[in-house]
Formats: C-alpha cells, sequence, structure tokens
C-alpha cells in the first residue's frame, strides 16, 4: 500500500491498492468480479497472459486473499474454478473508489 | 485502456465473447430454412406436415450445434459461471421468447379455425405481423447475447417477409416469395455463422488436454 511522505500531505495514490494496480493483475481481478467463477483457459482467453505469467499473478492474488480455488465437477471430471473472495470483492471496490477519487484530486 | 472501462461494459464483453462464436447465427438460419422449405413441400404434403417433416432435419441442426459447442467451444474458450444478475436476464428474455412463441403458436390456430371458416386477411397483414415477430425476436435474442448484428438480422428478415409479399405480388416469386427470401436469408444467416466459428477457431487455437486448469 502507498504511505505518505512523511510530515507532508496525504499522497493523492495514498489508499490504492499495489496488489491490484498492476496491468495484468486488474485484467484478472476485473474479469472475476464480473463473474461468480471461471477457469484458469477462461482467464487465460479474456486477459491475453501467458499461462506462466497468469499463474504467477493468480499466485500473488491467491496469497493476498483476494482468489479462491474452487474445485467442482463438471460431468464427472473435477474441474479447477477460481472466484473472487469477499475480501477480494470489497479490496476491487475499494481500488477503484481510490482511482476514481485520485483522478478527481488531480483534475485541474 | 481496461482501466477507463466501466464495469458493465467488461461484463457485456466477457459475457459476448462466450456467445460470439457464429452458431446462435447458424441456429437462427436454421430456424430461418423452415420458413422456406416449409411452403414448397406444403403442396404436395400439406401446411401442418410440410412443417412437422422439416423438424426432425432441424432437431438434428440443434443437437449438432450443441454437439459443436460442447466439444469445440467451450474446450477452446474455458468455463465460466456468471453472477445472478446476468443469469436473471438471460432468465427473462428466454421467458419472453417462450411467451412469443406460444403467442404465436396461439394466433396461427386461431388464424388456421377463422380461415376454415371464411375469414380471408390481407396478405399484407401476414406478412407486416410476421416482420413484425421477426424483429421482435432477433431483437430479444440479440439484446440477451449482447449481439448487435442481430438486431440487423431482425430489421433484415423482417423487411424479407415484406419483400416477399412484393415479389408473389408481382408474380415474380411463388409461396408468398417465402422460399426465395427466407431461403436466402438463412444462406446468409448460416454463411455468416460459419465465417464468424472459423474467425472463433483462429483466435482460440485448442489447449492440449492437461493444460487446461493450469493450477492443477
Amino acid at each position: 500500500m502507498a504511505g505518505n511522505e512523511p510530515n507532508g500531505p496525504p499522497r493523492p495514490d495514498a489508499g490504492i491498492d499495489r496488489i491490484i494496480h498492476e496491468p495484468a493483475r486488474y485484467r484478472i481481478m476485473a474479469t472475476l468480479y464480473v463473474v461468480e467463477s471461471a477457469d484458469f483457459l477462461f482467464l487465460e482467453r479474456q486477459t491475453g497472459l501467458t499461462k506462466g505469467n497468469l499463474s504467477s499473478h493468480l499466485a500473488k492474488l491467491e496469497a493476498a486473499g483476494y482468489v479462491q480455488i474452487l474445485k467442482e465437477f463438471i460431468g464427472k471430471k473435477p474441474h479447477t474454478m477460481l472466484a473472487l473472495t469477499e475480501n477480494g470483492r470489497k479490496a476491487f471496490d475499494a481500488y477503484r473508489q481510490g482511482m476514481k477519487r485520485m483522478l478527481n484530486v488531480q483534475e485541474p | 485502456m481496461m482501466q477507463d472501462k466501466d464495469i458493465q461494459t467488461i461484463e457485456r464483453q466477457v459475457f459476448r465473447s462466450t456467445v460470439n462464436d457464429g452458431l446462435a447465427d447458424m441456429r437462427a438460419g436454421f430456424i430461418l430454412s423452415i420458413l422456406a422449405i416449409a411452403p414448397l413441400l406444403s403442396s404436395t404434403l400439406g401446411d401442418f406436415w410440410s412443417t412437422v417433416v422439416w423438424l426432425p432435419v432441424y432437431l438434428a441442426a440443434d443437437v449438432l450445434l450443441r454437439l459443436i459447442k460442447r466439444r469445440v467451444v467451450i474446450p477452446r474458450l474455458g468455463h465460466v459461471q456468471f453472477g445472478p444478475e446476468r443469469k436473471a436476464r438471460i432468465r427473462r428474455t428466454l421467458i419472453f421468447l417462450l411467451g412469443a412463441n406460444i403467442l404465436s403458436f396461439i394466433a396461427g390456430l386461431v388464424f388456421s379455425v377463422r380461415i376454415s371458416s371464411g375469414f380471408m386477411p390481407s396478405p399484407w397483414t401476414v406478412s407486416t405481423v410476421l416482420a413484425l415477430f421477426l424483429v421482435a425476436a432477433f431483437s430479444a435474442a440479440g439484446l440477451m447475447m449482447q449481439l448487435n448484428r442481430f438486431f440487423i438480422y431482425g430489421l433484415g428478415t423482417g423487411l424479407a417477409a415484406l419483400a416477399g409479399e412484393w415479389l408473389f405480388q408481382r408474380r415474380m416469386a411463388s409461396h408468398h416469395g417465402f422460399p426465395v427470401v427466407f431461403g436466402a436469408a438463412s444462406v446468409i444467416l448460416i454463411g455468416i455463422g460459419v465465417l464468424q466459428f472459423m474467425h472463433f477457431l483462429h483466435h482460440h487455437p485448442s489447449s492440449p488436454e492437461g493444460e487446461k486448469n493450469g493450477r492443477e
């Protein structure tokens, strides 16, 4: 998270979640935000990220508690689906609000 | 840049990507082909059986399209579960389409009964009602799938119904022009669907088994 300058005014980007702020992770979060759950391949297609890239970004989001892995059965086959956690949804909402605030502050 | 897009736009884009594979266009084309073929068969089989014999052909096409969706499209696109709002919207549209179909079925029955008792509406009235039905049905489908080309299909097929009657009145086509205009419309829709499907396959190469779930 971005902090404030010591003894200075609060920075406009204070409160912006750096985990979500990375463009690839924002794309993953935005895609998962608008659906209930999606599998790895679907996210790969939607975000245009490579498998390796997507895997590493998902690992970071999972470590932050924003993304959860759901094991489901499609027909008789086990299938791994990914979804935002409640914290992930709240963090994404907060991020969008924070960005709006920051852009409003920076407007002349 | 994605950060500038409204979240609803992203949801629409994500949803549209799951239905923009050309299969819906092909299905619509097959449905229209009933309007083209049934009148040609009606002189030998009668109005009722000419439609009935074409239904298994349509059902076979429907089963084939469902198989393609399951075996070809989803393994290349991935699985997704949409949220409750989207599901409710799909349900509402399907209910509307079902209601429209039931209404048109009842209207058809009433129409048949009244014709047998001597009532003969103007051919232009019939064509206009059909045109309005096509516009409404395609628009509802376009709204549900977020595919703008379905609005154009609705307008095009609606005008086709009127054009068919116009050709028939000038003795340039038989059977109120249905075989010509709806035959052409179904070929165009199936053709667009095939092109869209090829475009989909080109941009969604098959993913080797086991790599589908990179995190397993």
